[in-house]
């Protein structure tokens, strides 16, 4: 019998935020964090069995109509002369997002055992509920069900904001809600006009992306098929890059992260930001492929924009979840530069930072989640030598901090240098090297603030805000990592670097969903 | 000895992975805390020591069977299949340059080592486990750099090597001195290496290879895309071949402390001296030049290139050798001397003389590992003072240390028949030799002859000021040599310094590196395309004048500081005013990133803050107050309302009689 | 018979009358019943309409039309009941809690 693997764990992951919610009612308030984690393990496992042992994606699914594995597709309505369907499929881009998604919620659960102590259960169910439409958000293949669950996404995280945020949490929330919406807008309506303008009777992407290919397209709205294609690129460009964010579309970012609970930072950074990264790829770079040709120097020139302008904003903060709320700004700029340069390194290590980038950043906001928790202080100004009191905690900072700035042996350097070496051939971006160059300067940046950040708080002498202790005696009253926090954070670690040290565990099958969407452009020689 | 087929092939891979493993062991054990002090301590030794064997068996296997054909490769392993792409792989490459790198790595670590015995435990430092644990994976990275067989390998771990460097400087983390000196030592190395991967990224883009060797090396690739005047990166191929040459150079100025990026090496002195005698005087700080040797190849394809390195390489000899002369703490002194020596080995290949790099780079390593340790020796003594005018006196007290220490100030000096002689003449005559036919070294060549002078004066000042004279503080007259972790490493070092110049005393007839290095293909290779000589001959008038030169220096350094009295600095107060203050190039570079990026990045955040988040704001704004203004038509008054309807409905019926046409 | 143009008028006249009070009047009562004339201007409307139409439909219409006003003033006098023990008057202009 052929099992239903995708909806098997969309329906699991939904199940498990319902069951919080009811089991929460029975089990004391501390046992709610356990219990969420546990249910949070079914997807978890389910999804590394089905990477593991179902998973046979050959190509891009958008592709090719049998490219994506263990697809699913039921009608659902028909509305217009288009039908609907009920429409999952996933291929080697988002077989290892959705194991991110899975992976990083239920790291953030447990992360989130000391620090959320008010309605518990309404937190771990919105959790679940935020990583069951993530993983809805990465396997649908139908643009009406991406677009519901894409929606669906930022429903609990408007919550999770709200309610359990920092101090100027509605303000946080309010800008991210209002800031995605109207993005969203622009996406619908240009993704629509495609629909339009295409030869189709489904909201199947497979099948607008076939039509789109075979300029099957008649014009719209007074639009050439080229014009429109143009216009299209532009508006789901847009609407992708808040997502991202790009700059200058970004300064919602750091007020969600600061606002919101560090757990919560964790799937914000892991694995939301790359809902904008996973569209960019999706629909601009494949579905309009020579639109993205066309304008890849634009596209390049905002991603190096992105880079140096958020590292340099990064540099200029004190606020730890803000410099890394910033140096996400600057690490996403590397996939817009990939992307654009369409070469099979570049897109494919653009991908590939999308997982890195989650991992480590997500490790980064746990870790400063710690800190925070610990010590009340999340100023670097506040904060000297804790190594001291706490190694270990200041180990994971410290080895989390060398990730982000793609110290060899961590995803992260596998992940830009595949970009960079990838970005410099390319042949769509004009003056490649040039540009490619002016991106990689980034990474001089970045070492320089987080090794900032890593001088203030973690070497000298203890201090703590207005405590202090001798350079060689006394302690202050923080304590190091728990075990229970250690193990995602271990975990984490262990995930980054065997990514750094063995990329193709990841790399392989982006490569293969990648390849043919740089043919698209180069032809098969990138 | 002959080893079995295939297993010369395991002895290399176990060369680097043994300190790894062992580093593996130390990290996990390290969460034992001080109990883990011992065996971590037995773990490090152990590995490195068996290192150093084994690669002291490859070299001797290597020597003894010319036959064996090298390079080859002992293990290959796949980065990434890279999908449609190609493969990235990492691959240990051994040929006659590793096998002499990797005895000189190994050695120089089991020494040090040996000598933390002393310096480390034997001070009851806390946090050994973490010591250990980055000594080892330094050795390991160090060792996986020198055997790397392609470019993007050799950066994965030149990186490494780097992370290590970091966390030994800030090993005294508390000290806010140290954690800023091993801030800005990875910083500088960082701003290096971003030129180093531009050029990783440029030559895979350019070439489509990286390798080190076999057919479809990045240097014959290079060459046959300069025969063939093919455009690579949008300009010609021999234009991208100096491009990506000067590029990788950016890495090896920040790594071998070359000017201007020299800056972070004094400063890694805050680290512990044995970090300070393996890292930032024998083995990191050499890992810069060795990667140019290892190049030779592609740099001989850019005469541009050549002199570049040449330029840089002579300048910084004489450069920092001007700042070595009025430092006090005699580490800083070792530091400069440092980046001057290795200013003599970038001149030497800058000027084709491969060997003479390589050559002066082995001695280097041991001479000035042994100067370290002595320092250290003196610096544990005199409980942690490292001030030279705190010192005198020493020589009755530590003789080991005294003699030994001797053996290498004047290897470092350039006297005769120490091994620094030797290697430095021959640098000077690389230069010398192809200056007839490149008229540019001239420049460089006499830079580097006025630092021989120059560095045998501040060696034998600071010789003096340490060990002669009279103690000048309660210490230096109390002060008292270690035990055997102290004397072996000296010994065998001092050993060294006296008789490692004879691998290759040219004047004497000796060529033995040289030969076993197969120089004389890479010679034929520059004269090919650079126009270089393809041999070098001895030239007795520059080994004369250099002798002399050096003689003279290392008297007048003697006898003007013999009595420790600070002679000089008085009467050339704008120059030496200049000189401690390191040029003024410290300074500014902190001002740069101070004043300049940092000052610079708040301006930026300023622009965010004001400017396009308060353009987002202004919309919300916006959108707030016009709704503001028009709720105030909500009188709440249902007579208003009905007002507004029936005024509404009128204009509307104007309205659409009059457009309709039936008013 | 009567030319529909005849009860147009009065009907719009009425009607106007009708508005008028609605605005020009304060208490409640007085412009219920001015409402009513506004309705019943157009009941009457459709009446003339129907029978020069010669169509029942707009007569059986108005008979809904008048019950469903008759309901309406029911309801609004019954309102004014709550709005005079609240205000003790039943001045329209003085509820104003159903704005900004």
């Amino acid at each position: 019998m052929e099992v239903p693997w995708l909806t098997l764990l969309l329906t699991v992951t939904f199940a498990a935020a319902v069951a919080t919610l009811a089991v929460g009612r029975y089990v004391s308030d501390e046992r709610t964090g356990h219990v969420a984690f546990a249910l949070s393990l079914a997807p978890l496992l389910l999804s590394i069995y089905i990477w593991l042992m179902e998973f046979t994606a050959d190509g891009n699914a958008l592709l090719g109509a049998d490219n994506a594995a263990l697809q699913e597709s039921y009608s659902w309505f028909t509305f217009a002369g288009y039908e609907v369907q009920y429409y999952v499929g996933v291929d080697g881009i988002s077989m290892p997002l959705v194991v991110l998604t899975t992976l990083l919620a239920s790291a953030a659960i447990m992360s989130a055992w000391p620090s959320i102590t008010s309605h518990r259960k309404e937190f771990y169910s919105l959790v679940l509920f935020l990583e069951a439409a993530l993983i809805g958000v990465f396997v649908a293949l139908d643009l009406f069900l991406f677009f519901v669950f894409w929606e669906a996404v930022l429903i609990p995280m408007y919550f999770l904001i709200a309610v359990w945020g920092g101090s100027d949490r509605r303000y946080a929330a309010m800008k991210f809600l209002i800031y995605t919406n109207p993005a969203f807008l622009v996406v619908f309506v240009s993704a629509t006009a495609l629909i339009f303008s295409a030869d189709v009777n489904t909201l199947s992407i497979v099948d607008l992306t076939a039509a789109v290919h075979d300029d099957a397209l008649t014009g719209y709205f007074g639009l050439t098929p080229e014009q429109l294609k143009l216009a299209a690129f532009a508006g789901l460009f847009i609407g992708f890059a808040v997502k991202v964010p790009v700059v200058p579309f970004h300064t919602w970012l750091p007020d969600a992260h600061v606002e919101a609970p560090s757990p919560v930072s964790v799937l914000l950074a892991g694995v939301l930001l790359k809902m904008g990264t996973y569209g960019l790829l999706r629909f601009n770079f494949t579905v309009l492929p020579e639109a993205a040709a066309a304008v890849a120097g634009l596209v390049a020139a905002v991603g190096v924009v992105s880079v140096i302008y958020g590292a340099l904003l990064a540099m200029a903060q004190t606020d730890l979840k803000r410099i890394v709320a910033y140096s996400s700004i600057s690490s996403m700029g590397y996939v817009l530069l990939g992307l654009a340069a369409y070469t099979y390194y570049s897109v494919g290590g653009a991908t590939f930072q999308m997982i890195s980038h989650g991992l480590i950043s997500g490790l980064m906001f746990m870790v400063v989640g710690v800190v925070y928790h610990e010590t009340h202080h999340r100023d670097v100004r506040e904060l000297s030598g804790l190594w001291r009191q706490t190694p270990v905690a200041a180990f994971i900072f410290l080895a989390a901090a060398f990730a982000y700035m793609g110290l060899p042996g961590m995803s992260g350097f596998a992940a830009e240098a595949f970009v960079f070496i990838g970005s410099a051939a390319s042949t769509t971006i004009p003056y490649a090297p040039l540009v490619t160059m002016t991106a990689m300067f980034g990474i001089v940046l970045v070492a320089g603030y987080l090794l900032f950040a890593l001088q203030k708080t973690l070497f000298g002498e203890l201090r703590i805000g207005e405590h202090q202790t001798a350079a060689d005696g006394g302690s202050l009253d923080v304590s190091d990592v728990s075990l229970a926090q250690a193990v995602p954070l271990f975990a984490l670690l262990a995930a980054i670097v065997l990514l750094g040290v063995q990329p193709d565990v990841v790399y392989d099958v982006i490569a293969d969903g990648t390849a043919g969407v740089v043919d698209l452009v180069t032809g098969g020689d990138g | 000895m002959t080893l079995e087929p295939g297993l010369l092939e395991n002895v290399a891979v176990l060369i680097p992975l043994l300190p790894f493993a062992a580093f593996a062991v130390i990290l996990a054990g390290s969460t034992y805390g001080d109990r883990f002090d011992l065996p971590a301590t037995a773990f490090a030794i152990a590995s490195v020591t068996a290192s150093l064997l084994l690669s002291l068996v490859l070299l001797a296997e290597l020597y003894t069977h010319p036959e064996i054909p090298t390079p080859f490769t002992a293990a290959e392993a796949t980065w990434t299949a890279g999908g449609a792409a190609p493969e990235l792989t990492f691959g240990l490459m051994v040929d006659p340059l590793s096998a002499v790198m990797a005895v000189i790595v190994t050695l120089v670590a089991t020494l040090v080592l040996v000598f933390s015995l002393y310096y480390m435990n034997g001070e009851d430092e806390s946090g050994l486990p973490r010591y250990y644990a980055s000594m080892t994976l330094f050795t390991g990275s160090m060792l996986a750099f020198v055997f790397s067989d392609n470019l993007l390998m050799a950066f994965f771990f030149f990186e490494l090597i780097g992370l290590c460097s970091y966390i030994l400087i800030g090993f005294w983390y508390q000290t806010p001195s140290a954690a800023s000196a091993a801030k800005k030592a990875f910083l500088v190395t960082r701003f290096g290496d971003y030129f180093f991967l531009v050029g990783v990224a440029f030559a895979f883009a350019a070439f489509g290879t990286l390798s080190f060797h076999g057919d479809t090396s990045l240097f014959t690739a290079a060459e046959a895309a300069i025969d063939a005047g093919d455009t690579v990166l949008g300009v010609d191929a021999s234009t991208a071949v100096t491009l990506v040459a000067l590029l990788v150079l950016g890495g090896v100025i920040g790594k071998s402390a070359q000017f201007p990026l020299h800056t972070w090496l004094p400063d890694a002195m805050e680290g512990p001296t044995p970090v300070s005698a393996l890292i930032h005087a024998a083995t990191m700080v050499a890992a810069g030049v060795y990667l140019v040797a290892r190049t030779f190849e592609l740099y001989a394809l850019s005469p541009t290139a050549m002199l570049v390195v040449a330029y840089v390489g002579g300048f910084t000899a004489l450069f920092a050798a001007t700042m070595a002369l009025v430092m006090d703490d005699i580490k800083q002194v070792l530091a400069y001397s440092t980046i001057s020596q290795y200013g003599y080995m970038m001149l030497a290949l800058g000027a084709g003389g491969y060997t003479a790099a390589v050559f002066h780079l082995a001695n280097h390593a041991f001479f000035k590992a042994l100067l370290f340790l002595g320092a250290g020796s003196v610096i544990i003594a005199l409980h942690h003072k490292q001030d030279m005018w705190e010192m005198g006196g020493l020589r009755s007290r530590m003789p080991v240390t005294y003699w030994t220490f001797l053996a290498g100030a004047l290897a470092l000096a350039g006297i005769a028949p120490f091994s620094g002689f030797w290697s430095k003449d021959e640098a000077l005559l690389a230069a010398l030799t192809n200056a007839a036919n490149e008229p540019l070294l001239l420049a460089p060549l006499a830079l580097g002859v006025l630092a021989v002078p120059v560095t045998a004066f501040y060696t034998m000042r600071m010789h003096a000021l340490t060990f002669h004279g009279e103690a000048r503080s309660e210490a230096a007259e109390e002060a008292e040599e270690g035990g055997w972790p102290v004397y072996l490493p000296l010994g065998v070092l001092g050993a060294l310094a006296v008789v490692s110049g004879f691998a290759n005393a040219a004047p004497l007839g000796v060529k033995e590196l040289s030969g076993f290095l197969g120089a004389s293909d890479l010679y034929g290779y520059a004269a090919t395309h650079l126009g270089y000589a393809d041999a070098f001959t001895v030239n007795y008038a520059l080994l004369v004048v250099a002798l002399a030169l050096a003689f003279a220096g290392a008297i007048a350094g003697y006898l003007l500081y013999r009595d420790a009295d600070e002679p000089l600095k008085r009467r050339f107060d704008p120059v030496t005013e200049a000189l401690e203050r390191r040029y003024y190039l410290d300074g500014a570079q902190t001002r740069f990133a101070e004043d300049g990026v940092l000052e610079g990045s708040r301006w930026v955040n300023r622009f965010d803050v004001d400017v396009v988040d308060g353009l987002v704001d202004a919309v919300s704004t916006t959108a707030l107050q016009s709704g503001d203004a028009l709720r105030r038509v909500q009188t709440g008054v249902v007579r208003d309302y009905a007002a507004v309807i029936a005024f509404s409905v009128v204009v509307l019926a104007l309205l659409v009689g009059l457009l309709g046409g039936w008013i | 018979m009567v030319p529909p143009s005849y009860y147009v008028l009065l009907s719009a006249l009425i009607f106007a009358i009708g508005l008028y009070g609605v605005l020009t009047r304060r208490n409640a009562v007085v412009i219920l019943m001015c409402v009513e004339l506004m309705l019943n201007a157009a009941n009457l409307n459709i009446v003339a309409f129907a029978a020069y139409l010669g169509d029942v439909t707009g007569q059986i219409l108005v008979l809904f039309a008048l019950a469903i006003a008759a309901a309406e003033v029911a309801v609004g006098l019954g309102i004014f009941i709550l709005v005079y023990r609240e205000y003790g008057t039943v001045d329209v202009t003085l509820p104003r809690g159903m704005r900004w």
